[in-house]
């Protein structure tokens, strides 16, 4: 027999437990719940809570039913104790379904691009209005997106993606995890995601004379060649 | 002992772990893996296949490295039915071992074997597509024959894929999309060879500006000794800004097929497998096939769907009778195929699932309306076809407990069609045409 509680289901006093992350679940949602519930209703699906103190409990997942506790006025609510750790804090969010979820761009496999942005199409009101899936999804694809330090590159790659609120919905489902530039780089479409700034210090980088009246296109060229 | 007398030695109620002790070994060894060249619960995505095997080079022992398996195999025990292709246990059998083979650790895995050493069964993978090489054969008597074709087969170098385009339907699109996949895979540098085989339209050279052929395919078919390779033509389509030409090689239609002959001579003289035979004498050449097939179950459309490995069927959202009858070619026509290829000894082709052409972008009432009238195919199915489950044909994305009625589609595009009057391939001439069919071929193939 462990002594720890993790793991447990308990009944609880209600008073005990702090509310986590507030639901963001409409109000007649939560008031039919509770109408369901009724003061002497059982929550058969329980919170998760996390041991903060004695006595002490704070909500981690399932924060819609601690919602509709308080709503119908519940004096004792069924919880599991989880792990206080952030691993199972994460854990619980994700299969709660209360986390933005979030794809590494710079590792992410075609597949997992390809639903992240059906996820941010199929949505109500999305900002990605007139984007073509399919193109948008080769393009990232393709595109050197490991080396990438921010997500602007997106709205060069010519797929109706803008710096305003279409980039700001793509921030919402990816982040980057970015590699260091390689010190040669010789791939052409690697060179031409870069600014002539960068260009002209990579060649200086490489001992390369006479560049300050080139054009970019002379100067990918250039580097390409080398 | 050697594979017969543990055969007559097993129990007929062998479970599955003394079916793998027992049985594996000599099995694998028949097939010509040593001892050295077998490990057996192969770890595949936290789970384990029941062996791995893969022939030992001169610096890399595979029971020591386990890099680069080549061929699994799943044990069952005896008690599992894996002879009748609709119980149960051979559904889930069948589903565990493409789930190994389709895992990202599994991609120099070529082959998979299905058996509970009564009966066995050889799946092959090319690319993303896991299909039955040979029917469920059973391992009774003598076995060496059933042996030296598994041998035989799978120690053959990598040969095309034999994809068929089908759907009993016209105008839903199986031309422009034989012609735009086979574009977009000889864009990512694969060899393809197309096939017209509609020859009352040729419409497959039409649309690249070429004039069908005079009864040479006729001669090819006919003959006991087919030399398809003389009238492959090669199609290149060249661009300034290409540094090499973009190529696929083609074989028109004859149009002396529909003109001098009718329909019951045709069958007089040119055998059912024609085709099929024809084509497995340039398999080795090809990293895929693609047959333009005709509308319509009469000989045409029969012949190209025995010669398939795969059939893709394209389909119409709005158009019921193309969702319909896309239904009918997978339980009726599919297996009839099957029953005529496994006269050969071997699986004959398996539907992919149904991709829509011309798709809206928008979500709507067509959409809905689209979803009820595949709900209902699919309840008609199940009544009438001894319980033919047609939902992972039409929503390939929906899994236990998650309703994704999701479709592979390719949207109405003004390209397509504009593409057509320039006769070259859509994915050739318009970026975003290829991107959508770039999107439909790694969803299938690659």
């Amino acid at each position: 027999m462990s002594l720890s509680d993790v793991g447990n289901l308990m009944c609880l006093p209600f008073d005990e437990i702090e509310p986590g992350q507030p639901t963001e679940a409409h109000e007649y949602l939560i008031q039919f719940a509770a109408s369901q519930l009724g003061p002497e209703g059982r929550n058969w699906i329980p919170l998760i809570v996390k041991e903060t103190g004695p006595d002490q409990y704070q909500v981690i997942g399932n924060s819609f039913v601690y919602a509709v506790a308080a709503e119908a006025d519940l004096n004792e609510v069924w919880c599991i104790i989880a792990e206080d750790t952030p691993e199972a804090v994460a854990i619980t969010r994700a299969l709660a379904q209360e986390t933005q979820p979030k794809t590494n761009l710079s590792i992410a496999s075609r597949d997992e691009i390809s639903a992240a942005i059906d996820y941010l199409m199929a949505l109500p009101n999305t900002a990605l209005k007139g984007v073509s899936h399919a193109s948008l999804v080769a393009r990232l694809d393709e595109a050197p997106r490991q080396y990438w330090k921010t997500l602007q590159p997106i709205t060069k790659l010519g797929c109706r993606i803008t710096a305003g609120k279409k980039l700001k919905a793509l921030q919402e489902v990816f982040y980057l995890t970015p590699e260091p530039m390689p010190e040669v780089v010789t791939d052409r479409a690697l060179l031409e995601s870069l600014t002539t700034t960068q260009l002209k210090d990579m060649a200086k980088k490489r001992n390369i004379a006479g560049l300050s009246k080139l054009k970019k296109a002379d100067l990918v060229n250039l580097l390409a060649a080398a | 002992m050697n594979l017969e007398e543990v055969l007559q030695s097993l129990p007929a109620d062998a479970s599955e772990a003394i079916v793998e002790h027992n049985f594996s070994q000599p099995f694998l060894k028949a097939l010509g893996f040593d001892f050295q060249e077998i490990v057996p619960q192969f770890p595949v995505s936290r789970r384990a296949v029941d062996h791995a095997a893969r022939k030992n080079t001169d610096e890399d022992a595979f029971l020591t490295s386990h890099k680069n398996p080549f061929l699994y195999m799943e044990v069952k025990g005896r008690t599992e039915n894996l002879s009748d292709k609709n119980h149960p246990d051979y559904r889930r059998a069948v589903l565990q071992l493409k789930h190994y083979l389709m895992s990202p650790e599994s991609k120099t895995v070529r082959w998979g074997i299905l058996t509970n050493s009564h009966h066995v069964q050889l799946f092959r993978k090319h690319g993303k597509v896991v299909h039955p090489v040979t029917p469920c054969m059973a391992l009774s008597g003598d076995c060496r024959r059933l042996i030296k074709d598994i041998k035989r087969r799978i120690e053959e170098p990598n040969r095309a894929l034999i994809i068929a385009v089908y759907n009993n339907k016209g105008g839903v699109g199986k031309t422009t999309t034989t012609l735009n996949v086979a574009a977009t895979l000889a864009m990512l540098k694969k060899r393809v060879l197309i096939i017209d085989f509609d020859p009352n339209q040729s419409d497959l050279g039409d649309a690249l500006n070429l004039k069908p052929l005079q009864g040479k395919i006729l001669d090819v078919l006919k003959s006991k000794d087919p030399s398809i390779r003389d009238v492959i033509k090669p199609y290149k389509f060249e661009h300034p800004r290409l540094k090499e030409p973009l190529s696929f090689d083609i074989v028109l239609a004859d149009e002396d097929l529909v003109s001098e002959l009718d329909e019951t001579r045709l069958k007089q003289q040119v055998k059912f497998h024609a085709l099929r035979r024809s084509l497995e004498a340039v398999q080795a050449d090809y990293d895929y096939i693609l047959i333009d097939s005709p509308p319509n179950w009469r000989i045409f459309a029969q012949k190209a769907l025995y010669a398939a490995d795969v059939v893709l069927v394209p389909a119409r959202h709005d158009n019921l009778h193309s969702l319909q009858n896309a239904g009918t070619a997978i339980t009726q026509f599919i297996p009839e195929a099957q029953a005529k290829r496994q006269e050969a000894g071997e699986a004959g082709p398996i539907a992919l699932p149904i991709f829509m052409n011309n798709a809206f972008r928008e979500t709507g009432p067509q959409i809905q309306l689209m979803h009820q009238a595949i709900t209902r195919i699919i309840k008609e199915a199940r009544r009438n076809a001894n319980g033919f489950d047609l939902t992972p044909y039409f929503y390939p994305k929906s899994r236990k407990g998650h309703e994704n009625r999701k479709m592979i589609a390719i949207p109405y595009m003004a390209y397509i069609s504009r593409a057509d009057f320039m006769h070259v391939p859509a994915a050739f001439a318009f970026k975003p045409a290829r991107e959508q069919y770039l999107n439909l071929v790694k969803e299938y193939f690659v």
